[in-house]
């Protein structure tokens, strides 16, 4: 009898060691900014290729469902496809107006450089999760409020987010100034540094790099992909962002930098860069030598 | 005395297990901050190690520990345990992803189709349905321009600015929509606010004093009140552009009384702005306003036609002035 118990007991053992049981996934919805950043870069087979190991997207866990192979941008896989496609390429290079570029946003938002995994999760509770695990391994769960009704402008907002709570270990939200929006511990400090004080290519998170909080990081990625998008970024992606971008400035932080972002006309699209920031920039001598050739491209487009 | 033994011998096997334990997970986490794991990232076998032996161990030691006259079998699993966790070290290790390919040449822009000619060809003074109609085909259109050909979408907005009846054509299709189809339902708000018309003053009054709803306390996402304020901060930009006696005192009640803080600072930063941020009108305000609204007033905006220099100037007159409250 204690044999068969045993025996018995093995087998379930073994069955819950090794099933992997069959997830739920969210529902595939339409999204304007997907749709239409999709026909921007039509499935480009070779940064698919490279942003799944770049970004820790493992075929395990986007398949069955979640649109591992697909170039239907209903799935979840093509959206996360078009957030990292904004966070690598989005971002217009000047010499001096975002607060920081392209390549420090990815290398933030990247599951390689920072040891975790992108996995996606049926879950209504949040936008997406982040998980230092002592049994698992390190993760963030982009959940279907990500994924539905989100444009990939502030999805990308989102990763960059909760790549931060990775980064910084554990790092957690902190009570919140009395009126903002969050009853809940959504708020964080704001780690001050002026415009350009971060040379382009130089963030780093971490000890050694320039510390900043989740929601901050965010609210930086947000206003300069609002502000500093690149031609091709559609309205639909870089609208939302400057509205998130000033929300969360004002509900979810609690030392306030001191700027906001955009200007409050009832709608505009940023255009070319200014006569003027070109001959600001014209001044700041040291930094112009490292971008000649991007300040003449920003000229030739104000032309 | 047997007993004394045994129990010494167990309190150093549980020291040593514990201390493995715990050093294994230190060495991890060193290995992994240090970049130094022998092991690729995207092993497959350490992966598949990393994302089931763990939390399956994990399990069974609590199983374990419940069974008071098991504990040795705990640490024999706490010692497995702790090879695993050396194994563990492995998995998931940073590993510098290689640089992103190069645009070979730039990304598709997406030309507006004909539709937009649409609003261009509707008669003077067409009744509301008909404008609806075109706007059911123009507005998803306009959402998808790219910045460059945005011009376009102003474009379109002048000839709707002609007809008498777009208000109403907007406003109806702003009740239309879902509550949660946030991002259609700010657009709409701020192609009637770009319109700048008197006779949208109404609706966007009446949008901007909604009641909110609760708040949810989602700590990892945005709530229905956080962007229902965004759509009233849209709603509130549009009387401010109106720029009209009627407008302005309008906007100063919601920057006093709004019941979002989030609206109250948008609507300060909208007066501002359509007042070309007259050093005159912030003293006014400041009189006005209560005291934690101060910093507010006068704070500079970051948008591509700034002029950086001037930007940071600002900016640092601003910390300086109201740094210290922070």
């Amino acid at each position: 009898m204690n044999s068969k118990r045993s025996q018995a007991l093995c087998i379930v053992f073994l069955t819950a060691l090794f099933c992997e049981y069959a997830a739920a996934v969210c529902d595939n919805t339409s999204e304007t900014g997907d749709d239409q950043l999709s026909a921007v870069h039509s499935c480009w087979t070779e940064f698919r290729d490279w942003l799944r190991p770049s970004f820790n997207l493992q075929r395990k866990h986007w398949d069955e469902g979640w649109g591992w192979s697909q170039c239907d941008a209903t799935f979840a896989f093509p959206k996360m496809f078009n957030s990292t496609f904004l966070l690598t390429y989005g971002i217009l290079d000047t010499s001096l107006g975002p607060w920081h570029n392209d390549n420090d946003y990815w290398l933030w938002a990247s599951g390689a450089e920072h040891g975790f995994r992108y996995e996606p999760e049926d879950d209504d509770g949040a936008f997406a999760t982040a998980f230092n695990g002592f049994w698992r391994t390190d993760r963030v769960e982009m959940k279907c409020p990500s994924f539905n009704n989100r444009s990939p402008g502030v999805r990308a907002g989102t990763m960059v987010h909760e790549a931060t709570h990775i980064i910084y270990y554990r790092w957690k939200h902190q009570s919140n100034l009395p009126g903002s929006n969050c009853s809940a511990k959504c708020s964080d400090d704001w780690f001050y540094h002026e415009l350009g004080e971060i040379a382009y290519g130089e963030l780093r998170g971490g000890k050694s790099g320039h510390k900043h909080s989740m929601n901050q990081i965010q609210i930086e990625y947000l206003c300069d992909i609002a502000e500093y998008h690149e031609s091709w970024v559609p309205f639909s992606v870089h609208n939302p962002a400057r509205s998130e971008a000033n929300t969360r400035m004002t509900n979810r932080i609690l030392n306030p930098p001191g700027w906001r972002c955009g200007l409050p006309r009832p709608l505009y699209a940023p255009i070319g860069i200014s006569a003027i920031t070109i001959a600001s920039t014209l001044s700041l001598g040291s930094v112009v030598e490292d971008n000649y050739a991007v300040l003449v491209a920003s000229t030739l487009q104000l032309l | 005395m047997r007993m004394l033994r045994y129990r010494f011998t167990t309190a150093v096997q549980n020291s040593i297990v514990s201390f493995c334990f715990i050093g294994f997970r230190y060495v991890n986490f060193r290995l992994v901050t240090a970049q130094q794991s022998p092991f690729p990232s995207s092993s497959r076998y350490f992966n598949y190690i990393c994302e089931y032996l763990p939390g399956r161990f994990g399990g069974l030691v609590r199983v374990a520990a419940n069974q008071r006259f098991a504990w040795r079998r705990v640490y024999l699993w706490g010692a497995a345990i702790s090879c695993v966790s050396l194994l563990l070290s492995a998995c998931d290790a940073k590993n510098t992803p290689a640089d992103p390919p190069s645009l070979s040449q730039p990304p598709q822009v997406i030309l507006p189709s004909d539709d937009l000619q649409a609003v261009s060809d509707l008669r003077p003074n067409a009744p509301v349905e008909e404008i609806t109609a075109v706007l059911d085909s123009v507005l998803p259109q306009l959402y998808q321009l790219s910045g460059s050909e945005f011009h376009r979408g102003m474009e379109v907005i002048e000839f709707l600015r002609s007809q008498p009846r777009a208000v109403e054509a907007l406003a109806a299709r702003y009740t239309s929509l879902s509550a949660i189809e946030y991002d259609q339902r700010m657009f709409t708000v701020q192609i009637l606010g770009e319109l700048r018309r008197v006779d949208a003053l109404p609706h966007l009054e009446s949008i901007s004093w909604a009641k909110l709803p609760e708040d949810e306390g989602i700590a990892e996402g945005l709530s229905a009140r956080d962007f229902e304020t965004m759509i009233q901060v849209h709603a509130v930009n549009g009387i401010a552009y109106l720029r009209t006696d009627e407008s302005n005192a309008i906007v100063l009640r919601l920057i006093q009384e709004h019941e979002a803080r989030s609206v109250r600072i948008g609507a300060i930063d909208a007066y501002m702005w359509n007042h070309d941020d007259d050093p005159a009108v912030a003293k006014q305000l400041y009189a006005q306003l209560p005291t934690d609204l101060h910093p507010y007033v006068e704070m500079p905006r970051v948008h591509r036609d700034m002029d950086p220099l001037e930007f940071k100037r600002k900016l640092a007159e601003w910390r300086e002035r109201w740094g210290a409250n922070e």
